[in-house]
């Protein structure tokens, strides 16, 4: 029994001290050099966008403007260029789509990644590379278009036009394009209420929130207008006046919903207000 | 033949028992796939009801702490955690398959209260004093907070015990109740949960100095107080007047919503442009004084490449607001994106930036119009301010920002706080390394009352 006890109390010792050593020895592995694995898709910014816009133009995929910005634009064209050659059509700029597209990017280890500074390309005249100088834009002085960070990017902000564009799609792509505001609309007044989550993507996957998730059709991709619609709702154009609720009358005929305050009629849709 | 009868009959037979098991196997395998993804979010389900409930009984604790701390040091650590796990449990409730109707008293109590413990705790890190009307409120939340732990503490013991809860049952009642013109009559757990909701029915408004305290939610826009009420048909010649009467065809008033607590009263209008067919322009007017409010040109001008540049852009905004009487209004921000660039101008007062005089402005990038306005800023909060004259001077506000960073520029501005409330600061343009930041110092108490990361990029510029 003793010798029993003196074996677990070993085992716990021995334990103790293997778990101590894994402790010890992690800071002591070598980092592994990973590879940036860069993509660029819905959102990204930067020179290399600039890049792979200016090949898919040079190629006849694209007839946008070559201003760094990966929008709906570019997203269609990256899809017809994978179509086109054998890649997986998915609107994302990975690896195998930038090998065809002839764009070799040189490995770097993570670590100096972020320090590196991009290759600076001749600027190309957008509306980006016009940033205004600190003439026009006193009294804060927005930097010269030189100071501009020329590195690639991802804007947060894009992914979360996307998320409200993909539940405008899903349950309100038939209506008007105000009707599709209306929709982004309403998910921006959910996220500013107390009785709603807080963020963008609390409120669009709240259980039982929106049918579009339910049904599936919260999955197809979004349509441009749709897009369009979600950006300026994102903006803050509330064309519903802080209507949180909205039904179609010809299926929605509970009582609760008649205690609402109407706001507005669009389309097919009745906005609300509690 | 017979043999032939025989063996065909046999094929015919042997046939459908192997399609037979093929069913079956195929449907049980369904089955078994369909249990496991209902396990799944069962499960998932569970993990959410537990959460709100081990959340509520550990803030109804610590909110009866927060009564017996004799200091800030002792009360600063309970309102860190009531904020946390009361925040915590806003977005577990979000996850668990309610109507709107049933969760959204006790979502709106939670954001209240994590709000609310966020409040106190920079009050006492300020050494601000905690009024007797907010001791009265924490009273209030922690009965409130003991109730709902009570009624979770029911719903937990009715999900543990017995067969447990039928989510995807309830989930299915939820949905037919939308539907239904009467309410059904709910399972046992839906029934405990309308009770969690009865407990908030008569909660009463929360006024503190918060986001989502109620008087936040319910203030008055300061440009249409004690304004005449406009016509429909007045709004409709200030419609005509506002987009150019060159370019309207038709204009006809489509709505006029009353305005709830938190929005003003307006009228919709929508308009067809000249050679056009249907309504493309809408626009809403304030009721009181006749003000456009917001507008966006819905008209689809599709082309691929941008024809106007960004100066182009923003002189086409200027010359609007002027023509629209904004005078002295300065842009701030602009957002780029293929088609059309937002510009953000904010009001200027002797120098002095006024933040919440805010003015967006949407301009297509193809033809060069303003294709979109907003003044909800602007409306709710533009007024001829009362600045204050003695202020410390702008050497002594730099000493409370950092000396880790560069100051490149210093501006006069009033900034809107998250409370309703105003404040004038200076506004510290900063470079720390290669990020930029712009901290806000209040001219008055040295406070930092904001802090903002610009992020400049092909997009735009942008705080953030």
């Amino acid at each position: 029994m003793a010798k029993k006890r003196l074996n677990s109390k070993l085992k716990k010792v021995i334990t103790f001290l293997f778990a101590l050593l894994v402790l010890i020895s992690v800071p002591s592995v070598p980092m592994p050099q990973v590879k940036a694995a860069q993509i660029y898709s819905w959102g990204s910014y930067g020179e290399t966008v600039k890049t792979i816009q200016t090949k898919l133009k040079r190629w006849g995929y694209y007839s946008g403007s070559v201003d760094g910005i990966f929008g709906y634009k570019t997203y269609e064209s990256v899809l017809y260029f994978q179509r086109s050659n054998g890649l997986k059509a998915d609107g994302i700029v990975g690896t195998k789509t930038l090998e065809a597209l002839g764009i070799y990017q040189t490995a770097v280890p993570l670590k100096t990644a972020a320090a590196t500074p991009a290759p600076s390309t001749a600027a190309v005249k957008t509306p980006a590379a016009a940033t205004p100088t600190p003439k026009t834009a006193e009294p804060v002085k927005t930097p010269e278009p030189t100071e501009t960070p020329q590195s690639d990017g991802q804007s947060s902000k894009e992914a979360d036009i996307w998320l409200i564009a993909k539940v405008i799609n899903g349950e309100s792509r038939g209506e008007s394009y105000l009707g599709q505001v209306a929709v982004g609309a309403v998910i921006m007044n959910r996220v500013k209420s107390p009785a709603f989550p807080n963020t963008i993507y609390g409120v669009i996957f709240q259980a039982g929130a929106f049918d579009a998730i339910r049904d599936g059709q919260f999955d197809l991709t979004p349509l441009e207008s749709c897009v369009n619609a979600a950006r300026d709702a994102y903006n803050g154009w509330d064309p519903v006046d802080g209507a949180v609720f909205y039904w179609n009358p010809n299926t929605a005929t509970s009582k609760w919903i008649q205690t609402l305050t109407v706001t507005k009629t669009i389309g097919n849709h009745v906005f609300a207000m509690n | 033949m017979k043999r032939g009868n025989i063996t065909l009959g046999g094929i015919y037979i042997s046939a459908v028992s192997v399609l037979l098991v093929a069913a079956l196997s195929f449907g049980a395998y369904q089955y078994r796939d369909k249990q496991k993804y209902k396990n799944l979010l069962e499960g998932s389900y569970e993990g959410n009801l537990y959460s709100v409930s081990g959340y509520m009984d550990d803030v109804g604790k610590l909110l009866s702490k927060v009564e017996v701390a004799a200091n800030t040091a002792q009360s600063v650590p309970l309102y860190a955690e009531i904020w946390k796990q009361a925040a915590a449990a806003h977005e577990n409730l979000a996850g668990l398959p309610y109507s709107q109707s049933i969760v959204m008293g006790s979502m709106k109590y939670l954001a209240q209260l994590s709000d609310f413990s966020k409040t106190m705790l920079l009050k006492s890190l300020y050494d601000e004093e905690i009024t007797a009307s907010e001791k009265e409120n924490l009273k209030r939340l922690q009965k409130y907070a003991v109730s709902f732990s009570k009624e979770m503490n029911v719903l937990i013991a009715q999900a543990s015990l017995g067969d447990g809860v039928d989510w995807a049952r309830l989930s299915a009642e939820e949905a037919a109740n939308n539907k239904a013109e009467e309410v059904i009559p709910p399972s046992s757990l839906l029934g405990s949960m309308q009770q969690v909701s009865q407990t908030f029915q008569h909660y009463p408004a929360l006024i503190y100095d918060g986001p989502f305290s109620d008087h936040v939610q319910k203030q008055k826009p300061v440009m249409t107080q004690g304004k005449a009420e406009i016509t429909r048909q007045e709004g409709i010649e200030i419609c005509r007047e506002f987009l150019g009467a060159d370019k309207v065809q038709s204009i006809t008033c489509l709505s006029e919503t009353p305005g709830g607590t938190n929005s003003l009263p307006v009228l919709g209008y929508e308009v067809v442009l000249v050679n056009e067919k249907s309504p493309n322009v809408f626009l809403d007017l304030s009721k009181y004084g006749g003000y456009p409010v917001w507008m966006l040109n819905t008209q689809n001008t599709e082309s691929d490449e941008s024809a106007i540049t960004f100066e182009q852009a923003l002189l086409s905004a200027d010359e609007f607001l002027t023509k629209h009487g904004f005078n002295g209004m300065k842009y701030r921000y602009y957002e780029l994106s293929e088609s059309s660039v937002v510009f953000n101008y904010a009001c200027m007062q002797n120098g002095v930036i006024m933040y919440p005089d805010l003015i967006k402005l949407k301009i297509s990038l193809i033809n060069g119009e303003v294709v979109g306005f907003d003044a909800r800023g602007y409306i709710n909060s533009h007024v001829d301010r009362k600045l204050p004259d003695t202020i410390m001077p702008p050497e002594e506000a730099q000493a409370y920002v950092s000396e880790a960073v560069d100051v490149n520029s210093i501006q006069k501005v009033v900034i809107p706080l998250s409370d309703g409330r105003e404040a004038f600061c200076y506004e510290f343009y900063v470079i720390k390394d290669t990020r930029k930041f712009l901290i806000y110092i209040n001219a008055l108490t040295g406070k930092q009352e904001n802090i903002f990361e610009l992020v400049i990029n092909e997009f735009g510029v942008l705080a953030e």
